[in-house]
């Protein structure tokens, strides 16, 4: 349940950064949001795909949890068009795009990541990646392989990664090419309109 | 049309046993888009009955109910699979979201994934042709009227605008042969 309060928590900031945090505006928030509930989902089976690896009483316990899983599941997929991974290991903390169509495979998931509409995470002939903390993914990105991720690694928009990164490096075209190093990548992850591309070249000017 | 959705419930189910029916049956249940891939062979179907002398005596009535369904599933899945498209046996849609297939001649025992886009949106003489035994992978755009052999290999993100060899592996934007000879049979 913290998990969730955490992805909560970092959901209200990245959307109303200015707003003080209150019960109401968080139940608001996970009520509007098809991705909180995509993540919530996500986590509750994940806790019940750990109890079917168990033996004994445990397992009769997931089972009897898919009852209730199953229908909801359906209607958050096809309302985000998404598909998370019953086995990823996630913390809490992390934000999925509300623009949903994200395929999520991945075998471990750091805090602070954040992730955006279309991407693509694990191939399941390819081998499927490690995500580190305080990662920014953008949209239309394909991760495959069985590579890691370094925390606050940052992908721009499009790009197509299939090898390992160090940590704050940043990430673009296909196949994936080296743009910074030593990247901060704070501002991107924790608003939630800001420009990549654009903010780079600002940067760059600086 | 019911040998090509036998086949098609075949490639959800590869090492199935069970009777055909049962087949169908789980993978309604499991692949999205095996659902859309029905209701499309229902269209292609009602397409072909329609130019027989009387056979919109059996379209008229049929004609509403496939364009309900292929809105739903255009809608919720996110699956295009339009009538301009002519797809052979045997082919399976991993995942959902994002695909758009038309105007184009697929070959039987294909493979596609989410995100991909296939096919110009205009009618032409000359339609992308893709062979027998192709893995597209996820993301893939082949927007350009091109023939793509058999058991060709589309990696994962890749733009095609040109003809490929058989047996080869496509990676990179603009595409790349990066390898000839690729078996892609182990994950087909």
């Amino acid at each position: 349940m913290s998990q969730v309060a955490e992805d909560i928590n970092f959901a209200h900031q990245r959307r109303w950064s200015n707003r003080p945090m209150s019960l109401a505006s968080r139940l608001w928030l996970l009520l509007s949001s098809p991705s909180l509930q995509l993540i919530l989902l996500s986590r509750i089976i994940h806790w019940s795909y750990l109890k079917r690896q168990q033996g004994g009483l445990h397992k009769w316990l997931g089972r009897l949890t898919l009852i209730p899983i199953a229908p909801l599941k359906v209607v958050i997929e096809i309302n985000t068009k998404s598909f998370i991974c019953n086995d990823c290991e996630m913390e809490g903390g992390v934000c999925f795009s509300d623009q949903g169509n994200i395929i999520f495979g991945a075998l471990k998931n750091g805090a602070g990541t954040v992730i955006g509409p279309r991407v693509t995470v694990g191939i399941a002939h390819q081998g499927r990646p490690v995500i580190g903390r305080n990662v920014w993914i953008g949209s239309d990105c394909v991760i495959y392989g069985p590579i890691s991720i370094g925390d606050g690694a940052t992908l721009l928009p499009g790009t197509v990664l299939t090898k390992s990164i160090p940590a704050g490096i940043v990430m673009q075209g296909n196949p994936a090419r080296m743009v910074l190093r030593n990247f901060d990548n704070s501002k991107l992850r924790e608003h939630q309109d800001v420009d990549a591309i654009q903010y780079l070249k600002t940067m760059g000017e600086v | 049309m019911f040998e090509n959705i036998r086949a098609d419930a075949m490639r959800v189910h590869r090492s199935s046993k069970s009777h055909y029916l049962v087949n169908i049956l789980r993978s309604l249940w499991m692949n999205q888009g095996f659902r859309a891939l029905l209701i499309y062979r229902f269209g292609y179907w009602l397409s072909n009955v329609r130019k027989h002398r009387f056979g919109w005596v059996i379209v008229a009535p049929l004609y509403p109910i496939y364009w309900v369904l292929s809105v739903l599933v255009r809608n919720a899945y996110g699956i295009n699979l339009d009538q301009s498209a002519n797809i052979a046996a045997g082919f399976y849609i991993n995942h959902f979201g994002g695909i758009e297939v038309r105007n184009c001649c697929i070959g039987p025992h294909c493979n596609i994934q989410q995100q991909v886009k296939l096919g110009v949106s205009e009618t032409t003489d000359n339609r992308l042709v893709i062979g027998e035994g192709v893995y597209i992978g996820g993301h893939a755009q082949i927007r350009a009227n091109v023939t793509i052999g058999d058991g060709a290999t589309i990696g994962a993100g890749a733009v095609v605008t040109e003809d490929i060899p058989p047996k080869c592996l496509v990676l990179g934007n603009p595409s790349r042969i990066t390898q000839r000879d690729y078996d892609n049979r182990s994950f087909l």
